[in-house]
C-alpha cells in the first residue's frame, strides 16, 4: 500500500506532523504502537523556561548547537510558533498562547512553571495578574488531586490560598472502588446535572474568593463538559491537571486524532513497525507486526517513536539503540555514566536520541538517509526537564519537517 | 503457556481510560485491575478477581491502547477459561454452540424464523434460558452455504488455474450464505477458484467467551488440522473468526498455530493487496450510487485489517464513504444476548449509533456480524459486509474479462 508520508508513532509529534502534511492533500500513514505520552501530559505546552518579559529569542542563546532548537534556528522556530497556534485552530482545540514569551501554569504542587500554549481551560498567568484569593476544590476522595498540595504551594509564592473539598452523589457508586476513582472514570461520571450541582457546592464555599481552581476531571470526548463546569461557577476558573491518565491529555490524543483522519489521514494503532527497507540511502517501505507481509510504501518516513518510556530508544547495559532501523544514535560514555543517582539532578540520559543533521534527517552507519526524519523526544540534544522545552521540541520539530517536505513538494 | 506480558504493565490505566465497559458501568473494575494486576494475586489463587471477568468483552481495544504492550484481554480470557467459579450454564451452551444449533436450525428455518421472532417464544427463551425479550435472534438461512456449494458451485470451481481457500465461519454458513457467494462471485471473476477446507469447525469463539474451554480447543484442533490441508491461502469474511483462528488458539487456548496463521487472512486484504500489485483488476458499475459509513469494528481494529475495506470501498466510484470513529457496538458476540447485560450492551452501543444516526448513511459496511446484528435490531440501519457491497458494485463481466486477459 502506498503513501505519500509515514509517520511512525501516534503521539504528539507524530500527530501534528501527519495533520500538517494531511491538511496539503498528502496521503498519510500513522503507525501508533499504543497509546502515546499525550495521554499523560499536562494540557500545557512549554517552549524554554525563561523568565516572563525575557524574549524567546534571547532565551534560545543559551541553547548548545545540538539542541533541536539551535537545528532549527529561531527565525523558523517563531514562525512555526505562529503555525502551530493555527493548526490547533483548525483542529477545533481551543488553545491560549504567546509566541514571544512565556505566561505561567499552576503545577499540581502548587508551583508557577513557564507554559507557551495550553488548552484554555488549564492555568495560564501572566505574574502580575495572579489572582490575590484562589479557592482549591478537591473532590472528597480523589487521591490523585490534592488541593493541600496547591494551596501551600500557592501560599509560598504568596496567594491567600484555601482548601474546600466537595462531591455529588453521581461519584458514590465510583467510590466504592477505591483504586479505580481514577481521573478519567470521574470524567466520564462528571456530565450535565453532576456538573452542575458539583459546581453550586463549590459556590458555596467561594464567597471570599477571586478565583477557583479545580482538577481536570472534565470532558473526555469535547470540551462541553468543562465549558459547562466553568461557566457555572461564580468566580474565574481554570484546571489543574491530576494524576495520569490525564483527562485534557486524553481529550488532546482523540480531537488530534479525529482531525487527522478527516483530513484522509490512516492511523492505524496497537501495531509496531518490525522493519524498514533501505535502498540506495532512502527508506522505500515499512512491514509491521500485525500486516505481516505487507509493504507500506513513501516517499517520506518519520520517525515520531518518542524516547524511552515509548520505546523510541531501548536500553541495555552495552548500549543505547533504536529499535526499528538502529539508526545511529548520540549518546556517550559508558552504563555509570548515563544517569545520576540524585533523581532529581540533571539525568544525562534524557539527552540522549537519535543523530540528526541541521534539517532532522536520520542517519544510518554514518550514512544521512534522503526521506528519512526524526521530530519529537526521539531527537538528541535536549534536556526536556532541565530546559523546560518538552512539549515546543515535540510540536515545532514535526511542524519544521512538514513544512520541508512540503516545500520539496512544491 | 504462561503470559508474562503482565509483567511489563506500568499502571498507567490508559487501558481503563478506553475501555468500553468501564465507560457504562461502576462495576467493572476496568482492564487493568482485572488483566495485569489481577494476574498478580491469581498465582496465588485463581479465584482472585472472578466477579469482574464476566464484564470482559473481550472487545481487545485494551490492547490496542496499552503502550506497553501488554496482552490484556489475553490475560482476561485465559483467567476466565481457568476460573473454578465461572461456570457455563444451558444459556452459555446453546449460544457459544454456534456449529450445532447452525446445523439443527437450518433444516426448519422456514418454521423456526417465524417462531423465533414471536413475543411469545421471546419471553420463553428469557424466561427459561435468561436470553433477553428484547434481543433479536439473527434469521437461519434455507439452506447452508456449504450444501448450496456443493451443489451448485464446487464443480465451476475447478476450471480455474488460481485457487483459494474459504474459511466461511458459522455465519455465512447458516446465517447469510449470499454473503459467502458475495465472494465467491468476486474471486471468480478476479480468476480465482474458491475452495472449502475439509472439516472446518465453528472457530469457537463463543466458547472461549463462555467458558467452555474444552470444547474450544477440541474444535480448534479440528481447524488447525484442516487448515494445515490447505496448499494455498484461506481467506475469511469475518474479522472476529480471523482474530480467533490466527491470535487467540495461540495466545489464549495455548495452541501451536504458527506454521498456518500467516496464510489465514481477510479477503478484503487479500484483494486489497493483489489489486494494489496489478495483479488484480477491478472494474465497477457506472450507475452504482452509495452513501456508506465505515464501521470498525473491534477485532476488525485489533487485527488493524480495515484499511484494506476502506482502500477497496475508496475505489468505488459512486461510492460516498464517511469513516466513523471506532468505537464498540455493545454486543460483544454473545455477551449482548444475556439478559442481565441487555442494557449495558445497548449502553455501550449509544456511541456508535449516534454517530450513524448523524451521518444518516444509506448502508453500514463492517466487517463484523455481530455486528450487524446490533445495529440492524437498535437502529434499524442496513449492515452489510464490505464483500457485499463490493459485489454489487463491480461490474462483473468486465472485471471478468480484465483478469482473464492477464496471465
Amino acid at each position: 500500500m502506498r503513501f505519500d508520508d509515514i509517520i511512525i508513532g501516534g503521539g504528539l509529534s507524530g500527530l501534528l506532523c501527519g495533520i500538517s502534511l494531511a491538511e496539503t492533500g498528502r496521503k498519510c500513514l500513522i503507525v501508533s504502537q499504543g497509546q502515546s505520552t499525550l495521554n499523560f501530559s499536562s494540557g500545557a505546552l512549554e517552549f524554554l523556561a525563561c523568565e516572563e518579559g525575557v524574549s524567546y529569542e534571547q532565551a534560545l542563546k543559551s541553547l548548545p548547537g545540538s539542541h533541536p532548537y539551535s537545528k532549527i534556528g529561531a527565525e523558523h522556530l517563531f514562525v512555526l510558533r505562529a503555525e502551530a497556534a493555527g493548526l490547533f485552530e483548525r483542529a477545533g482545540i481551543p488553545m491560549r498562547s504567546d509566541i514571544r514569551c512565556n505566561h505561567w501554569r499552576i503545577t499540581p504542587l502548587g508551583v508557577l512553571k513557564p507554559v507557551w500554549m495550553s488548552l484554555s481551560e488549564m492555568t495560564f498567568f501572566s505574574k502580575k495578574d495572579l489572582p490575590e484569593k484562589i479557592l482549591v476544590a478537591g473532590i472528597k476522595g480523589f487521591l490523585d488531586f490534592n488541593a493541600s498540595f496547591v494551596a501551600s504551594g500557592l501560599s509560598e509564592a504568596g496567594v491567600d490560598a484555601k482548601v474546600c473539598e466537595v462531591s455529588v452523589r453521581e461519584l458514590d457508586e465510583l467510590r466504592d472502588n477505591a483504586s479505580e476513582f481514577r481521573s478519567a472514570n470521574l470524567a466520564r461520571a462528571l456530565d450535565g446535572y453532576a456538573i452542575d450541582r458539583l459546581a453550586e457546592a463549590i459556590n458555596a464555599e467561594s464567597p471570599e474568593v477571586d478565583y477557583i481552581l479545580l482538577p481536570a476531571v472534565f470532558g473526555l470526548e469535547n470540551g462541553k463538559s468543562v465549558e459547562r463546569m466553568l461557566s457555572k461557577l461564580d468566580k474565574p476558573a481554570a484546571l489543574i491537571p491530576t494524576m495520569a491518565p490525564s483527562v485534557p491529555g486524553i481529550r488532546l490524543q482523540k480531537l488530534l486524532k479525529k482531525r487527522f483522519v478527516a483530513l484522509g489521514g490512516t492511523f492505524i494503532s496497537g501495531d509496531n513497525v518490525i522493519s524498514a527497507e533501505v535502498n540506495g540511502g532512502r527508506i522505500d517501505s515499512i512491514r509491521t507486526e500485525r500486516h505481516g507481509d505487507t509493504r507500506f510504501l513513501a516517499e517520506n518516513v518519520i520517525f515520531a517513536t518518542g524516547s524511552f518510556f515509548s520505546n523510541g530508544l531501548k536500553a541495555t547495559p552495552e548500549e543505547i539503540f533504536e529499535p526499528i532501523l538502529h539508526l545511529d544514535v548520540d549518546y556517550s560514555g559508558s552504563h555509570g555514566d548515563w544517569f545520576n543517582e540524585d533523581v532529581y539532578a540533571v539525568q544525562p540520559y534524557l539527552s540522549f536520541g537519535v543523530k540528526t543533521d541541521d534539517s532532522l534527517r536520520v542517519s544510518l552507519g554514518g550514512k544521512t538517509l534522503e526521506n528519512a526524519w526524526a521530530v519529537g523526544q526521539l531527537l538528541s540534544g535536549s534536556l526536556p526537564l532541565k530546559s523546560g522545552c518538552l512539549g515546543g521540541v515535540s510540536v515545532l520539530s514535526a511542524l519544521y519537517v512538514a513544512g520541508q517536505i512540503k516545500l520539496a513538494a512544491q | 503457556m504462561k503470559d508474562h506480558t503482565f509483567q511489563d504493565c506500568v499502571k498507567c490505566t490508559v487501558c481503563t481510560a478506553y475501555c468500553p465497559m468501564a465507560a457504562v458501568t461502576p462495576f467493572y473494575i476496568g482492564p487493568k485491575q482485572a488483566g495485569p494486576d489481577g494476574e498478580r494475586y491469581r498465582l496465588k489463587d485463581k479465584s482472585f478477581y472472578d466477579y469482574a471477568l464476566k464484564y470482559c468483552l473481550n472487545c481487545k481495544r485494551c490492547e490496542v491502547a496499552c503502550p506497553s504492550g501488554v496482552r490484556i484481554g489475553d490475560i482476561i480470557a485465559k483467567a476466565k477459561l481457568d476460573s473454578p467459579s465461572f461456570k457455563p450454564g444451558l444459556r452459555e451452551w446453546v449460544l457459544a454452540n454456534t456449529d450445532l444449533m447452525g446445523s439443527l436450525a437450518v433444516p426448519f428455518s422456514r418454521a423456526l424464523n417465524p417462531i423465533l421472532g414471536l413475543d411469545v417464544s421471546k419471553k420463553m427463551m428469557d424466561g427459561i434460558l435468561g436470553i433477553d425479550h428484547r434481543r433479536q435472534f439473527p434469521a437461519y438461512a434455507k439452506e447452508t452455504f456449504e450444501h448450496w456449494y456443493r451443489r451448485k458451485a464446487a464443480k465451476a470451481q475447478k476450471r480455474f488455474s488460481k485457487q483459494v481457500y474459504y474459511y466461511h465461519g458459522c455465519y455465512a454458513n447458516y446465517n447469510n450464505p449470499a454473503l459467502a457467494q458475495d465472494l465467491l462471485k468476486i474471486l471468480n471473476a478476479c480468476g480465482y477458484g474458491v475452495q472449502l477446507l475439509k472439516g472446518e469447525k465453528c472457530c469457537g469463539v463463543a466458547l472461549i467467551s463462555n467458558g467452555l474451554g474444552a470444547q474450544a480447543r477440541r474444535q480448534a484442533k479440528a481447524n488447525l488440522a484442516a487448515l494445515r490441508k490447505a496448499d494455498g491461502p484461506v481467506l475469511t469474511t469475518s474479522s472476529t473468526c480471523t482474530m480467533t483462528l490466527r491470535d487467540e488458539y495461540a495466545h489464549v487456548l495455548g495452541l501451536d498455530n504458527a506454521n498456518v496463521r500467516d496464510n489465514i487472512t481477510l479477503a478484503l486484504k487479500f484483494l486489497s493487496e493483489k489489486v494494489d500489485s496489478g495483479e488484480i483488476r477491478l472494474a465497477f458499475r457506472s450507475d452504482y450510487q452509495k452513501h456508506i459509513a465505515y464501521h470498525t469494528s473491534c477485532h476488525m481494529e485489533r487485527l488493524g485489517w480495515w484499511i484494506y475495506s476502506l482502500n477497496l470501498l475508496r475505489m468505488i466510484p459512486g461510492v460516498r464513504l464517511d469513516v466513523l470513529e471506532s468505537v464498540c457496538c455493545g454486543i460483544s458476540g454473545t455477551f449482548g444476548f444475556k439478559k442481565e447485560n441487555y442494557e449495558l450492551s445497548q449502553e455501550i452501543g449509544r456511541k456508535l449509533f449516534d454517530q450513524i444516526r448523524d451521518a444518516q448513511p444509506e448502508i453500514v459496511a463492517t466487517g463484523c456480524e455481530t455486528c450487524k446484528w446490533q445495529i440492524e435490531m437498535s437502529i434499524g440501519f442496513e449492515v452489510q459486509n464490505p464483500v457485499s457491497i463490493l459485489a454489487e458494485a463491480l461490474d462483473i463481466e468486465e472485471t471478468t474479462r480484465l483478469n482473464a486477459a492477464r496471465p
